[in-house]
């Protein structure tokens, strides 16, 4: 537990995305993906993830359809939309971006300045 | 069929909360089954590793309530923590130019307030007393005759801040900005129902253009969540909103000041910022639920009467049950007595007294449970968005009429038991 870390706040709709393109997933399923793509590093709260899915669904990123699960069990499934996928790449590129930058600035050394 | 709005309305949220509740439901036991799963694979017993998933999830109220926000507000604006500051510029003497610059003033004055998290003005708040509405046109139109019209569609002058004060969610590009001025090109924010109809897509028509009746194009740079304008019931309409700088001032105008805490803390500060910036401005001032009370009065009092009309019909029926029930019971007392008196059963007294009674009742059930599934359509009308042949209202219905059938036949039926052979021979 100690070396989870919580996820920023706005990154949680980047990462159910994310975890999303890689197949449809059921909530459950997108907590377990999201841990394993990060190496178990991030933690999302149970509770907190699905008002994000409605919120997806509901800008027409995700849609969402009733099937089996690999535990034979009635499931919720959620897959990404072609503008689901358009905003994964974008989001993409601007977290990339910020990231750019603010390592850049936290490198920075006194006599660059 | 106005008159039904109302209770169409009424019927069909109550539907879809409790449609959606019970989809929420659903998808949190099998969230909850699947984390038991694995909490039972590492070796806890089942109704352990169901404890274990349940405390871990937390809060089940909470959890609900996040997800009907997340899905959106029901009118397409959210009145909760919003202040409505209505003001008559054009009593006050502004006019002409003045007015937009009062309206800017206003609004960054109310800005400032500590509490205050956005400020949006409107010339016509959603929802009140009716809509401005005008007609548009595809941008392929070069006939701009209103045969020729893709959709009529709500108008809203808006100033940029407005989405944010009345929690109108912006779905994909951007809102308004104090540039999108008389000196920039025209644009305008749509909603989905709009996008869909005029655009040609729901998601993508952010930077396409439409046309308004004066020929001018008018690029789409937001796309927002659909709302209520006109009516409560209405199906979604198109609605698009355009910068208040681009449109001729109007003098009649909404300031939405949007707190974090109950917004009528903030009203002394409101008020007294109004005054300050002008004295003998006449302005009101009210909650924008206070507002919404007002405005959907009408629509209230036609729901009370439909209810108080179908109380009065299920009265009706109570007492012409009761009455044919009881009349066939007198009628029938001496037989009655009789049967007793060669020693028929509870049950056959009650056959031979109430039998035609309840026959009756279940011909007439059915016909009117058959007449209400072929009249389907017009139910569907009625009951937006619930099917009429959905188990629930039908079972519903039945069971209804089934119980007040049953208080009305209770009186007679006890009657009919409490027959006294030897009386009725002795009256002879």
């Amino acid at each position: 537990m100690t070396d989870q870390a919580q996820i920023l706040p706005g990154t949680l709709d980047l990462l159910i995305l994310r975890a999303v393109s890689l197949g449809p997933l059921h909530g459950y399923g997108i907590l377990l993906r999201i841990g394993q793509i990060s190496g178990n590093a991030l933690l999302i709260e149970q509770g907190a993830l699905y008002p994000g899915l409605f919120r997806l669904v509901r800008q027409g990123l995700l849609k969402a359809s009733w099937g089996t699960s690999e535990n034979n069990r009635r499931a919720k499934f959620y897959e990404l939309t072609a503008s689901g996928r358009r905003r994964l790449r974008e989001e993409t590129d601007n977290w990339n971006r910020l990231v750019a930058a603010i390592t850049s600035a936290l490198a920075a050394q006194p006599e660059e300045v | 069929m106005k008159l039904l709005d109302p209770l169409r309305f009424r019927i069909a949220t109550l539907f879809r909360r409790s449609e959606m509740n019970a989809e929420m439901d659903e998808e949190l036991r099998s969230h909850l089954q699947h984390r038991a799963d694995d909490l039972e694979r590492s070796g806890l017993s089942r109704a352990e590793a169901e404890r274990r998933a349940r405390i871990e999830f937390g809060g089940y109220q909470r959890f609900k309530e996040e997800c009907h926000e997340a899905v959106g507000s029901r009118f397409g604006f959210e009145p909760r923590n919003a202040m409505l500051v209505e003001t008559a510029l054009g009593m006050a003497g502004y006019s002409g130019d003045q007015v937009p610059v009062m309206q800017k003033r206003m609004i960054d004055a109310l800005e400032t307030i500590p509490g205050v998290q956005s400020v949006g003005l409107v010339d016509r708040l959603p929802l009140y007393y009716g809509a401005n509405g005008s007609n548009v046109f595809s941008d392929q139109t070069t006939d701009l005759r209103p045969a020729n019209t893709t959709a009529h569609a709500m108008m809203y002058d808006i100033s940029p801040d407005y989405f944010d004060a009345a929690g109108t969610s912006l779905l994909t590009g951007r809102k308004l900005s104090w540039h999108d001025d008389k000196n920039s090109p025209r644009v305008a924010v749509v909603n989905r129902e709009f996008a869909r109809r005029v655009l040609g897509s729901a998601t993508d028509g952010v930077c396409r253009y439409y046309k308004m009746p004066d020929g001018s194009r008018v690029q789409v740079v937001g796309i927002v969540e659909d709302g209520k304008y006109a009516t409560l019931a209405e199906d979604p309409e198109p609605a698009m909103f355009l910068p208040m700088q681009q449109q001729p001032a109007s003098n009649e105008s909404a300031l939405v000041v949007r707190s974090d805490r109950d917004p009528r803390q903030l009203a002394e500060a409101i008020s007294n910022t109004v005054k300050d910036l002008d004295a003998g401005l006449p302005f009101t001032l009210r909650t924008w639920n206070q507002e919404l009370e007002s405005a959907l009065f009408p629509s209230r009092m036609a729901t009370l009467a439909l209810g108080v009309l179908g109380m009065m019909g299920a009265v009706l029926s109570i007492t012409g049950i009761f009455g044919m029930a009881a009349y066939s019971v007198s009628k029938r007392l001496r037989e009655l007595g009789i049967r007793v008196a060669l020693g028929a059963q509870r049950n056959e007294v009650l056959q031979a007294a109430l039998g035609r009674a309840i026959k009756l009742l279940a011909i007439g059930s059915a016909a009117g449970l058959l007449l209400g599934i072929l009249a389907s359509r017009v139910l569907a009308f009625i009951v937006y968005q619930a099917s009429p042949r959905d188990p629930q209202v039908l079972g519903g219905v039945v069971l209804a009429m089934a119980l007040l059938g049953l208080l009305a036949t209770w009186i007679p039926a006890r009657r009919a038991l409490k027959v006294d052979p030897m009386m009725l021979l002795r009256e002879e």
